[in-house]
Order: C-alpha cells, then sequence, then structure tokens
C-alpha cells in the first residue's frame, strides 16, 4: 500500500506539472498573442490608427480671430468688440407643429413676422439664423424656449460696438454684421483690422463633449490690428457742438468742420451735421454715411482768393504793397461783368483779401497769366487727390489752364470754376500756415499689431514738398490777419488777447437743374487759425455752412463758430495771450461785456474802483469786502496769499471768511459763501 | 504540496507578482487617464468662466468708454452748473 500510494502521489505530481506547465504555456501564448497584436497596432498600423482616433476624438472648428480696436489720440476707445448673442434653429430637429408654435410665439420677441419665421423653420435644413445680434433683454427672455426646444439655440458672435456712439461717426464708419468693413476708417483699414480665420482643434469624449481646447493655437495673435487715430476726443466734440449751434442758428441744411495740425497735417476733429451713429446706422439715413469733408466736392468761394494772391507774389509780378484799382465794385471782362460787395478804390494787395475784391483778385490773376496760376494751384495740390487716408476721396476738379477763357481765369481767381474738397482746401491752408511746406492730411497715426508691436507709424518730421517759399506764406499770414479787423470781412472770427489769421468764404452753389449759379444756396464757410506759442504748430480749423438760411455770408455765420472752436482749442492747448497777464482781466471784461449783462455790471466804473479798492486793500494786507463779486474776481485779488481757499454754493459771494477789515497773514484760510440771490 | 520544489515554488511567486504589477499597472493607467479626462473637464470649465469673464469685462470697459465719453460729461458738467472754461479764465488757485 505504501507503495502504491507513493507512486500515485508521483504520478499526480506529474500531472500537476504538466498541467502547470501547459497554463504557463497558455499564459505565454496568449501575453505572445497580445504583444504581437499591440505591435501590430502600435507599430505597424501606427499612422492609420492615430488618425482614426484623431479624426474621433477631435475636431476642428473655423474662428474668426477679433476685429481690431480704433482708439481717438488720448487712448479712447472709439471702436471696440464685445460678444453678443444671435439665435439659429436647426428645421430638421423640430416637427412641423413645434414649427408653428415657435414661430408665433416668437416673432413679438424678436418684432419679425411670424410668417417670415414660420417659413425659416419649416425646412429641412440643418441651420438657419433667426436673429442675430439680440439685446440682453431678448435674450433673457428666449432662454427658456432654447431650454425646452432642442432644435433652438443661441450663438455667440463679436459684435461691433461704438461707445462715444456720435462721436465723429463718419470718419470712423461701420462693420457688417460678420464685422467687415464697410464705410470710413472701418472700410479703408478693413484688412489691417480684421482678425485672420484659423482652425482650431478641440477634443470630444465619447459623448461629443469637448473635454480640453488646450490645443487652441493662442488666438490673440491672430486677432486684427489697432488703430490710433490722431482724432481726439475732446476736440472733435467740441467742434461738433459748435458746428451743431452754427447750423441750427443759420438754420442751414448742414455743416463741416475740420481741425488740421498744420506742421504734420495730424487731423485733429473732423466733425460734420447732422451727425451719424454708426450703432444704429439701419435707423439712419443712408446720405448721412458719407464723411462730407473728404468725400464732398465744393467750389472755395472767395476762401481761395489767398492763392491768386500767393501766385502773384510767388510770380514776383506783385508785391504786397502794390496797389489795384477795384473800380468801384463793376468790372466788365468780355461780355460779363464782375462785382463786389462793395465798391473800392485803390487797394494794396493785403487789402484786397483783407476786403474781399473779386475785381481785385481777377485783375491780379489777368496779369500772372493762367500758366503760373495754373502752377501755382498745382503746387498746392488743387486738381488731385489729397492722400488722406479715407476711402472715396475724388480728385479735385481743375481744368488745364489751356482751355480757360479770359472769364474762366478770372473766376478761378475768387473761387468759381474749381472744385475741392473740405480736407483738400485745409490742407492748401496748412501749407500756408507751416511756412510753405505741402502736408499730407492723415487720420491714422500707428498701427499696433496684437502683441503690442508698431507695425505703421505716420513718418515723424516735416514734410519737404515746397506749394509756397516762406516769404510769400508770411506775407499771406498778415494779410490774413488782416481780415479779422474791425473792417475786414470776419471781425466776428476775431478772439480777444489772441492772434487770428483766416479768410472768409461765400461760394454760390451751382444749379444743375437750371445750369447756372443758384441766387439762393450758398456755401458759407471761414478757415484760417490762432497763432499758437512758440514750439507748438499753428492748427487750422474750417468751418463751412451748407445752404444757410439767416444770412449767406461766412463772416457772419461760419466766422463764430470758428472763434468758439478756437477758444476752446487755445484753452485746451494753453495758449498765452498775446497781451500778456496784465490785461487779461480786461480782456475777459470785454468779452463778458459783450455777451452778458452780468458782465456789463462787472466792468463798470463803480465795479472798477470797488476792484481797485480791493487791491489796495490786499496790498494793506486787510481783507476787503467782497460781497456781491464773483468768485474770479475774489480768486485773483486772494491769489498773492498762498492760504486755503473754500468755495460753496453757486452766483456771487454772498459771505466771506475772514471777515471785511481782517489783517491778513500767509497761509489763511479763505472761505467763499456763494448764492444767487446777490 | 508540501513536497512542492523550491523552484517551482518561487517561480510561482514569479507568475502571482507579475500578475499583481500588471493589474496594478492596469489600474494606475485607467486612473490616470481618468483623472486627465477629469482635469480636462475641470480646466475647460475654469477657461470658459475666464472667458465669460473676458467677455464682461469688455462690455464694461466699452460701457464706460460711453459713460466717459465727452458729450456725457460736458452735459453731466452742465448740470451740476459747471462752465466750461474760455482762454484766458484760468486762475491758478493759491
Amino acid at each position: 500500500m505504501r507503495r502504491t500510494g507513493k507512486r500515485t502521489s508521483k504520478r499526480d505530481d506529474i500531472r500537476l506539472r504538466r498541467r502547470m506547465n501547459l497554463l504557463a504555456g497558455i499564459v505565454f501564448l496568449s501575453l505572445g498573442a497580445i504583444v504581437a497584436r499591440a505591435y501590430y497596432l502600435q507599430i505597424v498600423k501606427h499612422d492609420y490608427y492615430l488618425a482614426r482616433q484623431q479624426r474621433q476624438s477631435s475636431s476642428n472648428l473655423l474662428v474668426n480671430c477679433d476685429r481690431g480696436e480704433i482708439l481717438a489720440a488720448d487712448g479712447g476707445a472709439l471702436a471696440v468688440n464685445i460678444k453678443g448673442h444671435s439665435l439659429f434653429a436647426e428645421p430638421r430637429r423640430l416637427n412641423r407643429k413645434e414649427s408653428r408654435k415657435l414661430a408665433r410665439e416668437l416673432a413679438p420677441i424678436l418684432k419679425t413676422r411670424s410668417r417670415t419665421l414660420e417659413k425659416k423653420l419649416s425646412g429641412r435644413r440643418g441651420f438657419v439664423w433667426l436673429k442675430r445680434s439680440l439685446t440682453p433683454k431678448q435674450v433673457k427672455t428666449l432662454e427658456p424656449w432654447c431650454r425646452k426646444y432642442r432644435g433652438l439655440s443661441f450663438l455667440k458672435e463679436n459684435r461691433r460696438v461704438y461707445p462715444n456712439r456720435e462721436l465723429a461717426g463718419q470718419v470712423i464708419g461701420f462693420t457688417d454684421i460678420d464685422c467687415r468693413g464697410l464705410e470710413g476708417l472701418e472700410l479703408y483699414y478693413d484688412k489691417y483690422l480684421r482678425g485672420r480665420r484659423v482652425y482650431i482643434e478641440l477634443e470630444h469624449d465619447a459623448r461629443s463633449q469637448v473635454v480640453d481646447s488646450s490645443k487652441h493655437p493662442e488666438l490673440d495673435r491672430y486677432r486684427g490690428k489697432t488703430l490710433y487715430l490722431t482724432l481726439d476726443r475732446h476736440l472733435q466734440a467740441w467742434a461738433e457742438r459748435e458746428l451743431e449751434e452754427a447750423v441750427r442758428g443759420s438754420r442751414g441744411k448742414r455743416g463741416v468742420a475740420v481741425i488740421m495740425d498744420a506742421d504734420n497735417g495730424a487731423i485733429l476733429a473732423m466733425a460734420q451735421y447732422p451727425r451719424f451713429n454708426p450703432n444704429s446706422k439701419r435707423r439712419n439715413d443712408p446720405s448721412l454715411w458719407r464723411n462730407r469733408a473728404v468725400t464732398d466736392l465744393m467750389e472755395p468761394g472767395s476762401t481761395f482768393k489767398v492763392f491768386t494772391l500767393v501766385a502773384a507774389l510767388e510770380s514776383g509780378v506783385y508785391r504786397i504793397d502794390d496797389q489795384i484799382d477795384c473800380e468801384n465794385g463793376r468790372y466788365r471782362v468780355g461780355r460779363r461783368t464782375i462785382h463786389d460787395t462793395h465798391g473800392h478804390g485803390l487797394l494794396r494787395l493785403d487789402e484786397v483779401l483783407k476786403y474781399s475784391s473779386n475785381i481785385g483778385c481777377s485783375k491780379i490773376v489777368t496779369r500772372v497769366g493762367a500758366e503760373r496760376f495754373y502752377k501755382v494751384l498745382k503746387n498746392f495740390g488743387f486738381g488731385s487727390r489729397s492722400g488722406i487716408d479715407f476711402p472715396h476721396e475724388p480728385a479735385g476738379r481743375l481744368r488745364s489752364w489751356k482751355k480757360w477763357r479770359p472769364i474762366d481765369l478770372c473766376n478761378l481767381a475768387f473761387g468759381q470754376g474749381v472744385a475741392l474738397t473740405p480736407v483738400q482746401l485745409v490742407a492748401a491752408y496748412a501749407a500756408l500756415a507751416n511756412g510753405g511746406r505741402r502736408v499730407t492730411p492723415h487720420l491714422v497715426e500707428r498701427i499696433v499689431n496684437s502683441e503690442g508691436w508698431t507695425v505703421y507709424e505716420y513718418p515723424a518730421g516735416k514734410s519737404t514738398r515746397r506749394a509756397c517759399s516762406p516769404r510769400v506764406a508770411k506775407a499771406l499770414d498778415r494779410a490774413l490777419a488782416m481780415v479779422v479787423e474791425d473792417d475786414g470781412t470776419a471781425p466776428r472770427a476775431r478772439i480777444p488777447g489772441y492772434r487770428v489769421a483766416g479768410k472768409t468764404g461765400t461760394a454760390q452753389k451751382f444749379d444743375f437743374t437750371k445750369k447756372c449759379y443758384s441766387h439762393n444756396n450758398y456755401w458759407a464757410s471761414f478757415i484760417g487759425y490762432v497763432d499758437p506759442p512758440a514750439g507748438q504748430s499753428r492748427k487750422v480749423v474750417y468751418v463751412m455752412i451748407d445752404e444757410p438760411r439767416s444770412s449767406i455770408y461766412g463772416g457772419v455765420v461760419a466766422a463764430p463758430a470758428f472763434k468758439r472752436i478756437n477758444q476752446r482749442l487755445a484753452g485746451y492747448y494753453n495758449y498765452p495771450t498775446t497781451t500778456g497777464a496784465a490785461s487779461l482781466a480786461a480782456l475777459l471784461a470785454e468779452e463778458d461785456k459783450k455777451n452778458t449783462e452780468l458782465a456789463r455790471e462787472e466792468q463798470s466804473p463803480a465795479s472798477d474802483e470797488r476792484t481797485s479798492a480791493s487791491g489796495r486793500h490786499l496790498e494793506a494786507r486787510v481783507m476787503p469786502d467782497l460781497t456781491g463779486r464773483t468768485i474770479r474776481e475774489a480768486l485773483t485779488l486772494v491769489s498773492c496769499y498762498r492760504g486755503q481757499v473754500e468755495i460753496t454754493g453757486e452766483g456771487r459771494i454772498a459771505a466771506q471768511q475772514p471777515r471785511p477789515g481782517t489783517r491778513l497773514q500767509p497761509g489763511l484760510k479763505f472761505v467763499f459763501k456763494l448764492s444767487r440771490d446777490i | 504540496m508540501a513536497g512542492t520544489n523550491p523552484q517551482s515554488r518561487d517561480w510561482n511567486w514569479l507568475h502571482v507578482v507579475l500578475l499583481v504589477v500588471m493589474v496594478g499597472t492596469l489600474f494606475y493607467c485607467s486612473w490616470i487617464n481618468n483623472r486627465t479626462v477629469i482635469r480636462g473637464y475641470e480646466l475647460n470649465d475654469l477657461r470658459a468662466e475666464e472667458k465669460r469673464l473676458l467677455e464682461e469685462q469688455d462690455k464694461l470697459q466699452a460701457e464706460l468708454a460711453t459713460l466717459l465719453r465727452p458729450q456725457n460729461l460736458a452735459r453731466l458738467a452742465r448740470k451740476l452748473g459747471l462752465r466750461e472754461p474760455q482762454a484766458g479764465h484760468k486762475v491758478v488757485l493759491p
């Protein structure tokens, strides 16, 4: 038994070992098969399966990168992007009943007709826009519908927004709903502003949910470039306001105002009235979209006379003190008679400009000759584009001198028979203002890419192209300054304390139906500049009112707006008065005297006496009685004491601290209580 | 099994260890994969949140620019009884 038992155990052991070996063999064979399969899949078929996996787990999405911004010179945003919601539907996922119900319910919210919506929803299309650029209120109202219906959803899109609304609306222009430039600078610089279209890779899970979007390229790198304009928002706002006042005051049809830096052609403001809000372009008349300062041709009228004088002086035919017989207001050229508004006898060349004599200019140009005159006009850039970075600028109209008849030459001398845009005229005046150098008007100072690198910058430095000699420019600067004298054509453009030079323009509009110049419709304009302190460039300001009704003269309707714009400009750039600080009070008094009864009271002899009496008090270090005075007077008087000043209320001084007669010491606190009842 | 060869016992242990390592590796890989997916979702959520906040910031900046536009400031200043200083009206306060 024992031997038998031993034999059995040995046999079992062998059997077990065989089984174990068999199992190990199976395991290793299986592992080998797995390894072989893994090798086949991972190494041999690597590329095939990788591509297949990528196809299943990732997708490419085409993305339009953000459009670049438009910023003013002071950094204020003029055009930016914000994300807006748009509503789309997948009609394939909706049945007919649902489509009808949805169309009925959504129509009042989307402010469209239910029939239009039903038509969109009833098809078998996979995607259809129902409404783009929804308002936040609409989005909130529509959210329950989007949750309820699978075939209805929002999509976030970029929306172009103009935060300053009407400010420089025509200059900036606008884009379409897909953020492509359609007008203004948005159109001209579209290739810079437009963001690139790039594909981004999205990784999905088994349920097609996006797992990881980290494979996005840096989208910011592909966004559009930012434009930095030369426009200053404050100057633009002032110009627009003053222009509006001038157009309304003169009951005009429209108006244009331009402010340009004479040294480099940078446009600081380009205003237009009526204004246009690019945020709601569809609500505006399309004729308002046009930037008339650049796109519209007009006859310059008397503002052109200055170039007649340039030709006279540049050619050496005349000197500035030569005299012209202005024939007492009537002068025959062939079968036509030229008239002056007021008859004049002998006038010096600068006086011809001062009194705006048509006859004087006609005589000058006749003697200068057509060819020389034409050459001078060409030197100033008339008859060609100014080169401004704005779309649709026409070349001015200036026929060849060979086609001019004697009367044409005379008409040209006072700005008839030539057509130019306001910006071309401003550029020509800028040349006169800067000493004879031609400038190219421009609106964009620099372009910066998304990484902050400047990719374009308007070339700094002064232009070397000459329009006329500095000697002639200086002589005409003096002549232009005479225009605003009391007996000139534009005393209303004069600003006390500043030297103003400019020229009025009253141009008849051509009536294309009657094929003659209209006797009712005019362009009234004024163009000029104020002398800045040394080191600062002159700013040429142009104001034009189209078809004014209260008066037709540029010196009456446009000059006051020019004056107000320049007053603000002088304050903004801190121009010192030409007469110095000593006469400041007198200048202010003169202004006030003209405008308000209040100021007349201030400037009465009694008041002057009181002011000087107060001054004497202060000299004696005794607090004067300032009751009833303006705060400005009080501040001027107490400014020599380096004390604190506290002002409460508004109006005139009702109470003061220290009391009258108090001995003054440095560091004292002055308290002024103002009241309107004084 | 008492009479089992010590060599075959070592061999069995090796099998067990290999199996444990394999199973452990499988678990570890699936755990890592699971964590990656979860982190991916979290990352995506955070990115969406960042995007939303940036969009909100854009909107607020546009609104700020609208409120700070010169015409609006001038209107508010007039409402408060302020006047724009004319040229030369500046007085240096002591």
